[in-house]
């Protein structure tokens, strides 16, 4: 086993090393400027069944090779810009079966004529903060869904903007028949001595294709007949926001409505026809002085707001719009092991975040929030406090409390599962050793009773700058369920940086549980293996 | 001011007439019917000859229309039995297919399940006569609606297959309730993957009502193939719901009973048959047949 691993690992390097050797050099002269981006990673997968690690591609592909390269070139005359996508045995797009394509990923021709800038080809762009549209790449989670087709871009002065788009949605090397248009207009305003806004609109349409409908059809014609409705081909988005400003205050109002349409109902697994809603609302204050203190609140409501460019997908294919949770985002890994996944048909959110900065050495953190569901079913609640207590220059020292109440039969789709409930104290201490070197401890010890028991999770990053960083960590589930065993999830991790490029290995093991990026989250299978990754810019 | 009139010039365009849906069947559920079954036949039958739907999208004011008529009479008369059509009349391209005024004498053989066909099923083509065949989307082809002049060549690929359902219809008709009861059995003859829907209709032919053609009129015109009625769903009754699989040597029998229509018209029950289509999951029609109700 330890020999295949080697040999996996001897191959994955050559051709990590040899990608390396291919990248281009950055070029600019008087007409133009040449950029770019190459990432590549390799893994290796080893097979574990004590925490499940044994879908196929532990037991047939084995190994895995994945990335892309990203060139841009930018002139006066136009800007250009391609992506090549390979996934060689990749769990990137789906992460329980391995998947093999590669070809182009993306390219697009810009062009700017005065007021107008009109591109062509892959669109990757937003209306406002995404709730009717947004289309945008987010490779480690696998989603892609940038718009084939067109835009333009209308700006007849400095404070209004107006784009069009139109196109079908990307779906890996192909893309969904559904055709997408909207239009979004923004308009900044200054209506007082220190009082300004942004208005804006958008307007989205979505028209099924005959083949997409006979599918739902279809399925429709094969329920009981109190359960069948006509569905529409065509359906339409629009949504109307402002931000304010005004002195410390920052206020910002959003509302969008969908059209009566096809949306999955999650209690039955059957669609249903149904308008759609999303409210949204936030109130910021933030005031400097000898002490510092910000403070956000924030509240949304979606109710039927699933949009999709096919009502056949699931997950997080296909969607149309962008709706990130809006808790607290946590990168600690035992802090970040249960999220808020956003319920598109029927979430409230209410969020508070305090800052407070005492002095230039202690400064406070305080967060809450409660999402609750479909009859007030509670979904996730979140009280979270740090206090970040600075002893020097050198030293630095972090120290807090996370609770957590966790739906998992709703959140993670696990019926009949009992809420989980979780308490988590946690420290982080910074210790810059000299000019070059530093060190990074972080701690956690999460105590629940439920799922899969308590966990304690500690990591050591060690740094030379500006070539080396090393990290160790472990995570043990210290007192597991009845009837399990303990399991160290070890992860050791070493990277070499040289300019703009980095070489990292590490080996990973780690739970099933969600992947979250931007507040928009996947849930994967356990994991366990070895990574080599290799990224650049020039 | 001008730039806002820009923003709800380009709202509107995004805005669409009332449009129409696909179709939905909300006629009650199928209950079982006395003589359906399904069983596992012990020997692996032979399989029958393969034969070919032919849907012709059709018009009574459709001037060309007769020429593709002759042209699917032709294909069937020289594959006797192998050969079936559905005439069908929708409501799309109302120049060709709207029979219009009463007083203009033209007979409405304009049907939804026929409309849904044409348009859901067929590509829904712009201009008649257009046909499917075997409703497959053929290579070269960028529609499953086919011009006529090339229904002979694809009908003979077709006819080259292998079926891999045996289908029989057999009817019985009381002429005094005018109820037609039809038994339809399908045996595979091999294992198949993915889902099969079976379709059940009437057609009737013989049917003397106006026609155009190129030059005239047609008063006297003899109309064949007229669907009138789907007896299942237009998506189709799926067949392989559990137990029933689609492995080789299955046997599934369904029961249709129908009372023919004397209301608005009369249907010639000498003049109708039972059509019996059996599509897969991409709508490919895999077999088909057709029994004279008498």
């Amino acid at each position: 086993m330890m020999m295949k691993v080697k040999i996996l690992l001897t191959l994955n390097l050559l051709f990590s090393m040899l990608a390396y050797s291919q990248t281009e050099p950055t070029q600019s002269n008087n007409t133009g400027t040449f950029s770019g981006s190459f990432y590549g990673n390799t893994n290796a997968f080893i097979r574990d069944t004590k925490i499940g690690a044994t879908t196929p591609l532990y037991t047939q592909a084995l190994s895995a090779v994945e990335g892309w390269f990203n060139a841009n070139y930018n002139s006066k005359m136009v800007n250009v810009s391609l992506r090549y996508d390979f996934y060689h045995n990749s769990n990137l797009l789906q992460p329980n079966m391995p998947y093999s394509n590669s070809g182009i990923g993306y390219w697009q021709i810009n062009k700017v004529v005065e007021k107008f800038d009109f591109s062509v080809g892959y669109i990757y762009d937003q209306f406002g903060s995404g709730s009717i549209f947004r289309a945008y790449w987010e490779p480690l989670i696998g989603i892609d869904n940038a718009i084939m087709g067109a835009r333009v871009i209308f700006k007849p002065d400095q404070n209004l903007t107006i784009k069009a788009i139109s196109g079908k949605q990307k779906y890996r090397f192909g893309s969904f028949e559904p055709i997408v248009k909207g239009v979004n207009a923004e308009q900044s305003l200054s209506l007082k001595h220190n009082i300004n806004t942004t208005l804006g609109a958008g307007l989205l349409n979505r028209t099924l294709d005959i083949t997409t409908m006979k599918g739902i059809a279809d399925n429709i014609n094969s329920y009981d007949l109190s359960d069948r409705f006509v569905p529409k081909y065509n359906e339409f988005a629009y949504q109307a926001y402002a931000t304010t400003y005004i002195k410390d205050f920052t206020i910002g109002l959003e509302y969008a409505k969908k059209s009566i349409d096809i949306i999955q109902n999650e209690s039955s697994s059957k669609m249903v026809n149904r308008e759609g809603e999303f409210i949204q609302g936030n109130l910021s204050w933030s005031h400097v002085g000898k002490r510092g203190i910000g403070v956000n609140l924030q509240y949304r409501k979606l109710n039927n707001f699933e949009f999709r460019v096919s009502p056949l997908e699931n997950g997080l294919t296909a969607l149309v719009n962008y709706l990130p949770s809006i808790t607290r985002q946590n990168t600690y890994r035992l802090m970040a092991r249960y999220n808020a996944v956003t319920q598109f048909n029927n979430e409230q959110t209410t969020q508070c975040d305090i800052t407070y900065t005492h002095n230039e050495k202690n400064l406070f953190q305080l967060n809450g929030s409660l999402v609750t569901g479909k009859n007030n079913v509670t979904l996730f609640r979140e009280v979270y406090l740090d206090w970040l207590h600075q002893y020097s220059d050198k030293l630095k020292l972090l120290l807090g409390l996370q609770s957590i109440q966790f739906n998992q039969a709703i959140l993670q789709g696990e019926p009949g599962a009992e809420d989980v409930f979780t308490l988590t104290p946690f420290s982080e201490l910074n210790y810059d050793i000299n000019s070059k070197k530093s060190l990074r401890i972080e701690a956690q010890f999460l105590s629940s009773k439920q799922d899969s028991g308590s966990f304690v999770n500690v990591m050591i990053d060690f740094n030379i700058a500006p070539h080396w960083s090393f990290s160790a960590g472990d995570m043990i589930n210290i007192i597991p369920k009845s009837g399990s065993d303990k399991i160290h999830f070890y992860t050791l991790f070493a990277a070499y940086t040289e300019g703009p490029s980095r070489v990292a290995l590490a080996y990973v093991k780690q739970l099933a549980g969600f992947n979250c990026n931007g507040g928009i989250c996947r849930f994967e299978p356990a994991f366990n293996g070895v990574k080599l990754t290799l990224s650049s810019t020039f | 001011m001008k730039k806002y009139i820009l923003i709800l010039c380009l709202a509107a365009l995004l805005n669409a007439c009332k449009e129409e849906g696909p179709y939905i069947d909300f006629t009650p559920t199928r209950i079982k019917v006395i003589g359906d079954t399904d069983y596992v036949s012990s020997t692996l039958a032979v399989p029958q000859s393969h034969h070919v739907l032919l849907e012709d999208i059709t018009g009574v004011k459709c001037p060309n229309c007769p020429a593709s008529h002759d042209v699917a009479k032709n294909i069937s008369d020289a594959n006797p039995g192998r050969i079936v059509i559905l005439a069908l009349h929708g409501y799309t391209n109302p120049i060709f297919t709207d029979p219009g005024a009463a007083a203009l004498g033209f007979t409405d053989f304009r049907d939804s399940t026929a409309n849904y066909i044409i348009t859901q099923l067929l590509d829904n083509p712009s201009a008649l006569p257009q046909g499917g065949i075997n409703r497959k989307l053929f290579s070269g082809e960028t529609k499953r609606f086919i011009d006529y002049s090339k229904w002979s060549t694809y009908i003979g690929q077709e006819l080259a297959l292998i079926t891999p359902v045996n289908l029989e219809i057999t009817n019985t008709y009381n002429a005094t309730t005018r109820e037609l009861t039809s038994v339809v059995k399908m045996e595979l003859t091999q294992t198949l993957t993915g889902d099969l829907y079976l379709s059940v209709g009437i057609t009737e032919n013989n049917i003397i009502a106006k026609q155009k053609d190129p030059t005239t009129t047609i008063v006297n015109y003899v109309h064949n193939h007229i669907f009138r009625k789907m007896l299942t769903t237009e998506a189709g009754l799926k067949i392989n719901k559990a137990p029933i699989t689609l492995d080789a040597k299955q046997v599934v029998i369904r029961v249709f009973k129908y009372t023919l229509p004397s209301l608005p018209v009369v249907w010639n029950a000498s003049n109708c048959n039972t059509v019996a289509i059996l599509h897969d999951g991409n709508i490919n029609v895999v077999q088909c047949a057709e029994k004279k109700i008498l």
